[in-house]
């Protein structure tokens, strides 16, 4: 198993050194033509994606006008990304995905490039407002949204003077009894594996052991309304935590975002169209049409986040005004590739045995 | 006169659809034996292997489950079954007023969602945002919150007192046909209400209570929506939620292999409860009245106590029903979870609700729910007409173990019929494309209710003299005719309320639904748990008030149909 995991990382990194999209640049027009008989697009996704029903309403509405097309875009509430992407390899495996398109991490999408999930699409050939730096995976994926990880907690709860600056602050016992025993840590691995490549993985495997001492339950990153409703006060860390404080605060809501780390860490949510899609040249169109600059101002408005490689977007001017260089996308997925082999491998095992407990 | 074929025509069909039914049901279980021998995705090439069995069995998370499991089902029996028994003496052995409005309050939860009860307990009694504990804390003077249902045993506490009516029902059919000649016995004799109670009655209906107390394991054994909804996010798992989680990781691919290898363990272990089971139910004959007098039990007379009854009843239906739903409501108006205040109320509004009428996916998940409402009852009911005139009226050998065979589904966890059909369907989703269709939920839920189908329509043909359709055989007339215009008429009631019971149960499902449901196959139940674990508990909150608000009509009808056939809803 390990032995397979790691070929296939490895056959992942040099198709990412050196790939360039396979596929044929189809035209616009063909695939507008292709769109309007398939008439609707399937999307699965957690309930408050791209700010859920109301946010699809008005990207769909967009999306319609920008091509000339009367599709019905169909958004599901379904399992989230990780569960999703599970679910996504074994059905493209058994003949039939049931979403078109799928919205993923860098951990995702390794694995759907892995189990030759994506439909090969030249997406910066194709599309003129898509560069070749928002491919992330070249030729399969394109980047939807950055994503800074953070701390998030409830300010009604945490008393001011015990505030987290950082995720070293979690465990110090000067800070932790305001959290101890009502901390939600996220189920996943993968913060913790980012947070390695600036920590050593000595350091993170015992912070990762003290963390699951003082926490109170799992919390997935589309549960923040968890941490904002005050069943737990504190997050250890979510994706999008920014984002997550920008929207709530917009509604009242008493939530506070700390980048637990500096450089953050940092997660690049990607769009790819899946093989054996029932309505293939929609779901190509759809994640072109999502990079594009009226789609992101729309996921700003409704989701509160963006990709920062779309000028003007609000992450585009934070990170600008803040003075924060991210590592490039692809740098990036490269390196998470190189996590999942050999030692990075047993690390991240590890990990996810402390967090069962 | 018609020709005999004609007569062997009708036989066979009926010995056709009931042994389909029965390689259905048999066909799923081995499926799952199967699926817990392979690795891999469904589909993919796998040698056969023991090694799920060796990952299940020497995991100390399967351990932590397992104990996880046992303490949640103590629990929930330790509420349902005695609060039951109360219910059931008080209503069936008392002469507690107004005993049919008692009933309806009573029944009333049954055929309401648990999971949506759960959601409501979370706002309730979290030891931080539950309202109850936010209002003790500064009554009492406490400086942490006193009770906590995010905890096994609160987890235990809501699904008991939502299985507490199925209790009931289960043990006042007990103590309705309990020898009353004891118990007038013990009261000439002098002997104390109390010591009667304990001493002649309780063991009069210990059958029932045994029958009940392993039913409900089985229930808890298999019940996702209490510990989805409240267990999932405090790191609590029961066996439903663990295997929920093979096949929807947090990191990785589906464990099909290892979630069959848990099914298989748990088909094993509920088999074996169900020898206690037959046994207490092979003993109860030896504690029902006999006689063929009308001959009824001299109710006891409760006096003051009688205001103590009510006010039991009364404060089960507020706390187990009313308030769970007020906390869902309060939630559904708010832009995000708060408890009740000023500032709150004033940023309530039905916002959610307005939007909640024009979402086409909700709009969709409505009409599917609607079909499985008619097509499920409609698929089960003719199944268990089938079966069930094979074992009562057939001289076929095969007729008792096709019984048993229909029997099977009653006792098994039905997530693991979900996990077996889900796997045939991505075996032959190439072929058929079953997989992610509404289709596949009708097969399952069909298949997984025939044992309720049958018990109810076996009990109904038993009561039809043969004399009857003999007398039309000899006139000549088919079999399939008979059955439509002799037995039908005279087992209509068992028929509609099979019928009704059977789409109730299809409108409330979620344990299978979840496993199953895609965006083509959205059902309400998984539209809105699908809202509440993506973190949309506002959303979550609206849809459910609506789910119950546009199911009441149909709920009243079937309870006041219930009331009126006077058949106590017994699923045994």
């Amino acid at each position: 198993m390990n032995c397979s995991r790691i070929t296939a990382a490895a056959l992942l990194a040099l198709a990412l050194a050196g790939a360039s999209p396979s596929g044929a640049a189809e035209s616009i027009d063909h695939l507008v033509a292709g769109a309007a008989k398939e008439g609707e697009i399937v999307f699965v996704a957690g309930s408050e994606t791209f700010g859920g029903r109301k946010g699809f309403a008005e990207l769909g509405a967009a999306f319609n006008k920008k091509f000339g097309l009367n599709a019905r875009i169909n958004f599901a509430p379904g399992p989230e990304m990780n569960a999703m992407a599970a679910r996504v390899i074994t059905e493209v495996k058994s003949g039939r995905a049931s979403t078109d398109f799928y919205l993923g991490s860098q951990s995702h999408y390794a694995l759907l490039h892995q189990e030759n999930a994506l439909e090969n699409v030249p997406w910066s050939a194709s599309f003129p407002w898509i560069t070749k730096d928002m491919e992330v995976l070249p030729g399969e994926s394109v980047l939807v949204y950055t994503s800074l990880n953070g701390i998030i907690y409830n300010s009604n709860l945490i008393p001011k003077d015990k505030t987290p600056k950082s995720y070293a602050d979690l465990i110090d016992p000067r800070l932790s009894p305001a959290w101890a025993g009502k901390m939600a840590i996220p189920p996943y691995v993968q913060w913790l594996a980012d947070l390695s490549l600036l920590w050593g993985q000595e350091k993170v495997k015992d912070f990762a052991r003290k963390l699951v001492t003082l926490s109170g339950g799992r919390l997935r990153y589309s549960e923040e309304e968890r941490v904002v409703s005050g069943e737990f006060p504190i997050m250890a860390n979510i994706g999008g935590a920014l984002e997550h404080m920008w929207m709530w605060q917009n509604k009242g809501a008493p939530l506070v975002a700390v980048t637990g780390s500096s450089p953050p860490i940092t997660s690049y949510f990607q769009l790819g169209a899946l093989k054996k899609s029932a309505h293939p040249n929609l779901a190509k169109l759809f994640v072109a049409f999502m990079m594009s600059k009226e789609a992101q101002l729309i996921i700003e408005k409704y989701d509160g986040r963006t990709t920062h490689l779309v000028e003007g977007t609000r992450l585009a001017k934070y990170l600008a005004a803040n003075r924060i260089k991210l590592q490039p996308p692809g740098e990036a997925m490269a390196a998470y590739v190189k996590s999942e082999g050999g030692e990075g491998l047993k690390f991240k095992e590890e990990l996810a045995k402390m967090l069962k407990q | 006169m018609k020709p005999a074929a004609a007569h062997l025509d009708g036989k066979f069909v009926l010995a056709g659809v009931a042994g389909l039914s029965a390689l259905a049901i048999l066909g799923l279980l081995a499926m799952i034996i199967w699926m817990s021998l392979r690795t891999g995705v469904p589909g993919q090439p796998s040698a056969y292997t023991f090694n799920n069995y060796t990952v299940l069995l020497t995991d100390p998370y399967s351990l932590r489950v397992l104990k996880t499991t046992l303490l949640f089902a103590a629990v929930t029996i330790g509420i349902s079954i005695p609060l039951g028994f109360i219910f059931a003496w008080l209503v069936e052995r008392t002469d507690l007023p107004h005993k049919a409005l008692a009933m309806s309050l009573l029944g009333i939860g049954i055929l309401f969602p648990t999971f949506l009860k759960a959601m409501g307990w979370v706002f309730l009694l979290h030891p931080r945002i539950g309202v109850i504990n936010v209002l003790l804390m500064p009554l009492f003077g406490l400086t942490a919150a006193p009770l906590n249902i995010a905890t096994v045993a609160g987890i235990g506490f809501v699904e008991g007192l939502t299985l507490a009516p199925l209790a009931y029902v289960m043990i006042s059919a007990a103590l309705r046909g309990m020898n009353p000649a004891l118990v007038e016995a013990s009261s000439i004799h002098g002997v104390s209400r109390w010591r009667t109670l304990v001493r002649v009655e309780l063991p009069l209906v210990y059958p029932a209570l045994v029958s009940a107390v392993i039913w409900m394991f089985t229930v808890a054994l298999a019940a996702f929506d209490v510990p989805g909804v409240i267990g999932m996010a405090n790191n609590i798992f029961t066996f439903s939620t663990a295997l929920y989680f093979m096949i929807n990781p947090n990191e990785g691919l589906p464990r099909y292999g290892l979630s069959g290898a848990y099914g298989a363990i748990m088909v094993a272990f509920s088999l074996l409860l169900m020898l206690p089971y037959f046994a207490a139910l092979r003993q109860s004959h030896r504690y029902q009245i006999i006689s063929g007098k009308s001959y009824r039990a001299r109710v006891i007379e409760l006096g003051r106590w009688r205001t103590a009854g009510w006010a039991l009843i009364a404060a089960y239906f507020f706390v187990a029903f009313v308030l769970p739903l007020l906390a869902i409501f309060w939630v559904s108006l708010l832009p995000f979870v708060q408890m009740p205040s000023r500032r709150a109320l004033a940023a309530a509004s039905f916002e959610r609700y307005g939007a909640a009428l024009f979402d086409t996916a909700l709009l969709g998940a409505g009409w599917n729910t609607l079909l499985l409402m008619v097509a499920v009852p409609t698929i089960v009911v003719a199944a268990s007409t089938a079966i069930s005139w094979v074992v009562t009226r057939s001289r076929l050998r095969a007729r008792i173990v096709l019984d048993a065979i229909a029997f099977l589904p009653h006792p098994v966890p039905h997530l693991l019929f979900a996990l077996a059909i889900a796997y045939v369907a991505l075996l032959v989703s190439d072929v058929v494309p079953l997989y992610g269709s509404i289709y596949v939920l009708m097969a399952v839920y069909a298949i997984c209710w025939i044992s309720f189908g049958t018990r109810v329509l076996n009990n109904s043909m038993i009561q039809v003299h043969r004399e009857l359709e003999e007398a039309a055989e000899v006139g000549g007339v088919p079999t399939l005719t008979i059955l439509r215009k002799v037995i039908a008429p005279l087992i209509r009631p068992g028929l509609v309320y099979a019928w009704i019971w059977t789409s109730l149960s299809a409108y409330r499902e979620l344990t299978m639904a979840v496993f199953l449901a895609s965006p083509r196959s959205q059902v309400l139940s998984t539209y809105i748990w699908g809202q509440w674990h993506g973190g949309g508990l506002g959303d979550a909150a609206a849809i459910a008030i609506v789910m119950m608000a546009v199911v009441s009509p149909l709920v009243a009808f079937f309870w006041i149909y219930a009331r009126r056939q006077q058949q106590v809803a017994s699923p045994v």
